[in-house]
């Protein structure tokens, strides 16, 4: 399975519905293209769509869904980076040498 | 200033029947807390967005834009894709009643050279409707089809967001009409369907497809008032004096900059339409809720108008790249 399949089963395991733009922007995709990966989820029957609902098939095991939270890794790029704060010059000691 | 801006926001959610607290804007935030992303109406930055946009008009003549806002059509990703099913269903019955059923029919949605909604209508019709219709039966680029596709169907739907003017629907459908000219196309049953469409501009796809010989029936979801109607937001009492001060604003965001050879007063071709899509607002919309100008920010700017920033797609290539790797990294520790 590839990463985008995994994105959007993920979401689908933990909201039942899908989101265009949150999929759009999470897999840096058109909502067509996503589209399509959802309708190769439904025709591989990895999904169901019952009463307005898309459900994850039971026979579906994959390590990566195993994670209740939607797998994005997102939250661990935006980590605390100590910023440098540029509010002073800094002039190396040996500037007149360079 | 009589009216509250809280209450002008509490009145927003209640025409359009939004829950405030299903939506965030802070991607992040909303992951964690379980929410919908919107950019626009996220509860944490909708009420400063409103500020933000208002203080563009002078003190004593906000009310009347705060008025407009208050029945401005928001139509949300959840309402969305609700719409597109009811409009479905409710084409599937007209046909019955023609004698035709849903897997009989081609969707053609409008082909553009640049992003427009037809991406997200391709999308959600395809996924809102998986038990209904094939993914095959909605044709994306019009002129890059063969004629067998459109000879083998017996009903073709033209689908669109919104129809303000009519214009767009119109050509798109005597363009498809003279390249599809050898299939008999004409012989066919031709159906207009959308979510949302004024009256008027109905009226002149149905008038303007007759003079060509095309017979066009429109199915649509809801129709679109006009923001000057009668007793719709203002009284008549009130009526001129705020007609005078909002084309007053819509003439200086027009012409401040003015984008090159287009008119964007009172909308486009003047539609005085008050309606934004989850993914774009239509041009027909008044420019100042979507226009920059030198002097305002828009409540609703069209995406068309904004250009993604190195750290963003730095950003998002990152993203990707982690993705993968934390993924194997998984698979990895499982097989060991």
């Amino acid at each position: 399975m590839k990463m985008p399949e995994i994105i959007v089963l993920n979401y689908i395991k933990n909201f039942r519905r899908i989101n265009f733009e949150v999929l759009s922007a999470e897999l840096n995709m058109p909502p067509t293209m996503v589209a399509q990966i959802i309708n190769r989820l439904y025709l591989t029957q990895l999904i169901k769509y019952e009463n307005n609902q898309f459900i994850i098939s039971e026979n579906l095991e994959s390590p990566l869904l195993k994670n209740n939270e939607w797998y994005t890794t997102e939250e661990k790029l935006v980590i605390d980076k100590p910023e440098f704060e540029w509010n002073y010059l800094y002039v190396p000691e040996n500037f007149d040498i360079i | 200033m009589d009216l509250d801006i809280d209450d002008v926001i509490n009145e927003f959610y209640t025409y359009n029947s939004i829950k405030p607290d299903d939506y965030i804007s802070d991607s992040k935030l909303a992951k964690i807390n379980r929410k919908d992303i919107d950019k626009f109406i996220g509860k944490d930055v909708f009420k400063l967005n409103i500020k933000n946009w208002i203080n563009s008009f002078e003190e004593k003549e906000k009310i009347y834009f705060l008025k407009l806002l208050s029945k401005y059509k928001y139509v949300d990703c959840r309402e969305y894709q609700y719409i597109l099913c009811d409009l479905v269903d409710t084409l599937d019955e007209y046909l019955k009643i023609k004698g035709y059923n849903l897997s009989q029919v081609v969707f053609v949605t409008v082909e553009s050279n640049v992003k427009s909604g037809g991406d997200n209508i391709r999308a959600v019709l395809q996924v809102s409707n998986m038990n209904k219709i094939n993914k095959n039966q909605i044709i994306a680029a019009i002129s890059k089809i063969e004629n067998e596709e459109i000879d083998n169907a017996k009903v073709i739907v033209f689908i669109d967001d919104i129809i303000g003017t009519g214009i767009t629907t119109y050509t798109n459908i005597k363009k498809v009409c003279e390249r599809f000219e050898c299939v008999n196309i004409k012989d066919k049953e031709l159906l207009v369907a959308c979510l949302y469409a004024r009256k008027k501009a109905i009226k002149h796809v149905e008038k303007s497809c007759k003079k060509i010989g095309i017979n066009v029936s429109v199915i649509y979801y809801n129709k679109l008032n006009q923001c000057f109607e009668n007793d719709y937001i203002f009284s008549s009492k009130e009526m001129e004096y705020a007609k005078n001060v909002i084309c007053k604003y819509e003439k200086r965001i027009n012409e401040d900059p003015k984008v090159k050879d287009k008119d964007y007063y009172l909308g486009f071709s003047k539609s005085k339409l008050l309606i934004t899509f989850t993914y774009e607002t239509p041009n027909n919309t008044l420019c100042s809720f979507w226009k920059y100008s030198n002097q305002s920010a828009p409540l609703f700017p069209r995406q068309s108008q904004e250009r993604p920033s190195i750290d963003q797609l730095k950003k998002k290539k990152a993203i990707s790249f982690n993705n993968a790797y934390e993924a194997g990294k998984v698979i990895k520790n499982e097989n060991a």
